[in-house]
């Protein structure tokens, strides 16, 4: 069953008279208890993406277009008041680097157990005693001691730790976790996601995963979205995606990654840069870099389009392939 | 012929508080280390952060100020030499830095960052600035009219180019690229390590490549050395080091490293706690506190790097 649906979201930035199609059109869902990868290069929407559904998208963004349902309920007809009831409690949120998002004048605990306060409604003591056992769940040694410390005092993943523990304090069924281990160590990156793993398991909960690293992708997720210049470019099972990546854009983010068990001589890359985000190209998105680039491609945008298992792709080569279109833009 | 060697190297950095005036510890960022490099070829640094990579990477650029040890350019050691005498060797040594952001001067052109190192080190005449500019530009895949414009107009890829070419703009011997790509997307990775590898074999260049990602790593090196709290603890031929690692901290730290392909099933080594402090390094083995297979004498006994030349290990369960 669908925990969330993203439908046709837009949203769109307002900056000196033009217009940024930060995300552009882009659907997707994840199910309980799934691990679904939204995948692209800076400037792909991904992480407009995640504010979006937190509703955290403010002046001069706005979202144009389209439906976030949430346990049945689209989370962009909701006012602000009610957002903050399910933000941090429902769907929750650990960013990419956890020095910045901790507060460095307030205790590690106490960071923690205000959330609890908050949309538990319970007592101080026992928000302590909530949030001991939750920094004991996520791994940090000697919790009822650390808890006192303040964020300075602790390691790049320990810090992770104690965001992950904040975020999981109320049992969301919804974590996103944008580039949850980028800034981390190798060794530390694989005990944090060996960790989401198990919350995963144990509380039932979901998580979209924002990362640009398909090593971590297949480690960890069950779905994969590829983003590009704010349209999703291919979206399947990881299996599927690995096995057979269709989109070429794909291909050669696949290809291009050195990998520790080969050696090939030259690396294949990706000519060009991602286009700017006031002029992307008029037809497909990719078109500007694409190897198997036709004249159409550079006129028209394609589908994205069901080549059968659920595995979709955005490409003319596939328009001859038996289809089931999903979007017209 | 080696370009670089390096024995025993040491850097210690004094903790002090300014108000007691008092040394309050030591850092012990780099703590013995020999290494040398080969001409022409890459040596890969691995380790966490804190290990001392980036330290290594400055001593020998005569950045930083050993406390102990020599650093060898073609036999010469430019540890003890005047600052004025070094002047006529910097150029040989360059750097590439992590960050494409904060390496270049904003309020600069491209022609002025490009033609500064000219300047200074006489490498053409002035007349030809504007062409060796071109050239430079040319060399790492960007055009002439680049160079009237500002960092800030090119994208992280691109800036990097720039670094790049102010690099090898005073012809050097060797290139310190200290995490060149860490800061790249992925798609923007593998041109530039095809730019900075189609570089070495058009000019000889010599290279100490420093990263964390093992994968790059592999992938550019032809040697490898690993470091944990300021020591080597593994080094030799990338092959032999990726393929059949010795060192339990090696070991770990390749099998935490993700292969983009769900496939591949591979025994994870997860490796206890995280790296101690460099104030509090603990005694016997560096690595003892994390080590899966930590025996008696390792808390003790520091293991000596030993091995033959291929390939090197400090570690007490390696026998020779």
């Amino acid at each position: 069953m669908s925990l969330l649906d993203v439908r046709d979201l837009k949203t769109y930035f307002y900056i000196d008279n033009e217009v940024i199609p930060a995300v552009d059109g882009v659907n997707f869902n994840i199910n309980k208890g799934e691990i679904v990868a939204l995948v692209g290069e800076s400037g792909s929407g991904k992480s407009v993406t995640s504010l979006s559904i937190m509703g955290l998208i403010k002046e001069p963004g706005k979202i144009v277009n389209g439906e976030i349902i949430f346990n049945k309920e689209d989370l962009l007809s909701k006012k602000e008041r009610e957002m903050r009831r399910i933000r941090g409690k429902d769907i929750a949120m650990i960013y990419q680097d956890p020095m910045s998002s901790l507060n460095p004048y307030i205790r590690v605990g106490n960071q923690i157990a205000e959330t609890l306060i908050i949309h538990k409604k319970i007592s101080k003591a026992d928000a302590k005693k909530e949030a001991i056992k939750m920094m004991e769940l996520v791994g940090i040694p000697d919790a009822d001691k650390r808890y006192k410390d303040y964020p300075s005092q602790f390691s790049g993943g320990m810090r992770q730790r104690i965001m992950i523990a904040m975020a999981i304090a109320c049992e969301p069924k919804l974590l996103i976790a944008d580039e949850p281990t980028t800034a981390l160590d190798v060794t530390v990156q694989a005990e944090i996601l060996d960790l989401l793993r198990r919350l995963m398991k144990d509380n039932g909960m979901s998580i979209l995963l924002i990362t640009h690293d398909l090593g971590v992708v297949a480690e960890i997720a069950d779905r994969v979205c590829i983003m590009y210049c704010g349209k999703i470019m291919e979206q399947s099972s990881k299996i599927s995606l690995f096995k057979n990546p269709l989109n070429p854009y794909t291909r050669g983010l696949i290809q291009c990654i050195p990998r520790t068990d080969d050696k090939a001589e030259v690396l294949y890359t990706i000519g060009g840069n991602v286009p700017y985000p006031t002029d992307f190209p008029k037809g497909c998105r990719f078109s500007t870099r694409c190897p198997d680039v036709m004249e159409k491609c550079k006129k028209e945008i394609p589908a994205l389009a069901d080549i059968g298992e659920r595995h979709l792709v955005r490409c003319f080569l596939y328009e001859n392939s038996e289809v089931k279109k999903y979007d017209d833009n | 012929m080696t370009i670089i060697d390096v024995v025993d190297l040491k850097k210690y950095f004094t903790l002090s508080t300014p108000i007691l005036e008092m040394e309050t510890g030591v850092v012990k960022a780099v703590n013995g280390i020999s290494f040398h490099i080969n001409h022409g070829e890459t040596l890969g640094l691995v380790g966490e952060s804190g290990s001392g990579k980036t330290t290594t990477g400055k001593l020998i650029l005569r950045l930083l100020k050993p406390t102990a040890g020599k650093i060898l350019l073609e036999g010469r050691d430019i540890s003890k030499i005047s600052d004025r005498e070094f002047r006529a060797i910097r150029k040989d040594l360059q750097v590439v830095f992590q960050n494409p952001y904060a390496s270049l001067d904003p309020k600069m052109t491209i022609q002025d960052i490009l033609t500064q190192p000219l300047t200074i080190h006489k490498i053409v005449q002035p007349l030809e600035y504007s062409k060796e500019v071109v050239r430079l530009l040319n060399l790492v895949g960007l055009s002439k009219k680049d160079a009237n414009r500002f960092p800030h107009e090119f994208s992280g890829g691109q800036r990097q180019r720039i670094g790049i070419a102010r690099a090898i703009s005073t012809k050097p011997k060797f290139i310190v690229c200290d995490e060149p790509v860490s800061a790249l997307d992925v798609s923007i990775q593998s041109q530039i390590l095809n730019l900075m590898m189609d570089l070495q074999r058009e000019f000889k260049l010599s290279y100490l490549f420093i990263a964390h990602g093992l994968n790059v790593i592999k992938h550019v090196s032809n040697r490898v050395a690993v470091m944990y709290l300021g020591k080597i603890v593994e080094v030799g031929n990338a092959e032999t080091i990726f393929n059949t690692p010795k060192h339990p901290y090696t070991k770990a730290l390749i099998s935490a490293s993700p292969i983009p392909d769900p496939d591949i099933k591979r025994e994870r080594i997860i490796l206890k706690d995280e790296i101690p402090s460099p104030i509090n390094i603990p005694t016997g083995c560096t690595f003892h506190t994390r080590c899966a297979e930590c025996m008696d004498i390792c808390r003790s006994n520091e293991p000596e790097l030993q091995g033959l030349d291929e390939h090197q290990i400090a570690c007490h369960l390696v026998n020779f």
